[in-house]
């Protein structure tokens, strides 16, 4: 198609199943719409001119977006520590057989891989998206969005049992 | 399996996976995601209308549900875009065509009526219509002073007073009598006397030089001549109409 390069196709592909995650996680480190919509703008402008050496995306989104949020709060003034602090791993506050049920999770969300499965797991169950929202972000029906993330769940569900979790209420 | 998932989503919850975003954040992302895409594009120096028209096709159709992709975007835009210019395309080739027609027609009309040697093509009834006739120029004879041979100059005058009167009668709607800047017809004359009798000799003429009318008329005197003026106007319009 004449009109479109690939690259631009790529990127707008990109651009629609990623925005709303990263936009929301720009959020709820600066607070003020205006400014995650920068930095959102930011995240994607570098992304379109890396595009080449990108690999995984979501990875990828997620490292630009949190050296984006450094950047401006480097700019207002705040101090490493304190801007490292924004970004501490929950994964801390956890010891012993704690981490390791968490690390169990987080292989257990990462081995989804179907890129739209995976942004629909991240905007239903980590930004509490309803299904209607997450449709209307991701140009999809109610009933697609809702079909993927019960599959999902199947997923993580049957992988814990693989790792040996027969009951997840055990865990809770 | 629905209290499964209910309990990976305590899962979730409790080892701190997940990081609500709050409902005036998801509202922004549904309503400026187009928005914001497009500014992207343009920091990036690749919008353009074209791009323009395919980025609002595929945000359309992610509103509608239908979540098209960007090439599946850019082929609806080239088809919608096809059928438009086709469309208009068509339809000027027809209305231009139509207007031309009908230019034709009026034209042909003005023609016919001009051409007074197909006098058919003239409304005989003279009920052409107002708004028909106000359209269609009407010729015009003009009638020149007779050449007087051997009479008097104020009895010539008289019957062509006479003519020209009757001439306008006659005529009325169908042509204008009198001296015109550019007349269809010429009508010339010349009374001649010759013992005791006098002789009208008339010529309508068209601008083109071609004869239309041609006849002499003899008469005891010129108040004879007068009198035949009616009869006369009759013989011209016959071969005007």
């Amino acid at each position: 198609m004449v009109l479109l390069s690939k690259k631009d196709r790529e990127y707008s592909d990109t651009f629609s199943a990623y925005y709303p995650m990263i936009f929301s996680t720009v959020c709820t480190k600066v607070g003020s719409l205006d400014d995650a919509e920068d930095i959102t703008q930011n995240v994607f402008i570098l992304y379109y001119q890396k595009m080449h050496d990108v690999a995984e995306p979501r990875t990828w989104l997620l490292g630009a977006m949190r050296f984006e949020v450094m950047n401006y709060y480097r700019k207002k003034g705040r101090g490493n520590d304190d801007i490292e602090s924004i970004f501490d791993d929950p994964a801390h506050a956890f010891v012993n057989g704690f981490r390791d049920t968490r690390i169990i999770i987080e292989e257990a969300i990462d081995s989804i891989d179907d890129r739209k499965s995976r942004v629909i797991f991240d905007l239903v169950a980590i930004r509490k998206y309803t299904y209607k929202e997450a449709s209307k972000a991701l140009g999809m029906t109610s009933r697609q969005v809702r079909y993927r993330y019960q599959s999902v769940m199947q997923h993580i569900i049957g992988y814990l049992q693989e790792k040996g979790v027969n009951s997840i209420e055990d865990l809770l | 399996m629905k209290d499964q998932a209910a309990a990976v989503r305590q899962l979730l919850e409790k080892y701190r996976f997940t990081d609500e975003a709050a409902s005036h954040v998801r509202e922004h992302v549904l309503t400026h995601a187009g928005r914001s895409f497009r500014l992207t594009l343009k920091k990036l120096g690749r919008y353009n209308p074209a791009i323009g028209a395919v980025v609002l096709v595929f945000l359309l159709s992610k509103r509608l549900g239908v979540g098209l992709s960007m090439l599946q975007s850019a082929a609806v835009t080239v088809v919608t875009a096809a059928v438009v210019v086709g469309s208009v395309a068509t339809g000027g080739y027809y209305g231009v065509k139509a207007v031309m027609l009908e230019k034709k027609i009026q034209e042909r009309k003005i023609e016919d009526v001009q051409d007074i040697s197909e006098p058919e093509a003239l409304p005989r009834d003279g009920t052409g219509g107002d708004k028909e006739r106000s359209s269609i120029r009407v010729p015009a004879i003009s009638v020149e002073p007779f050449t007087i041979v051997d009479l008097d100059e104020t009895g010539g005058g008289r019957v062509l007073t006479a003519l020209k009167r009757e001439l306008e009668t006659v005529c009325a709607k169908r042509c204008t009598v009198g001296a015109s800047g550019n007349p269809d017809m010429i009508l010339r004359g010349q009374l001649a006397g010759n013992d005791g009798s006098c002789i009208l000799f008339l010529r309508l003429v068209r601008k083109d030089g071609q004869i239309l009318f041609a006849r002499s008329f003899e008469s005891g005197s010129l108040d004879d001549l007068e009198m035949k003026a009616g009869e006369i106007a009759g013989e011209i319009y016959a071969k005007v109409k």
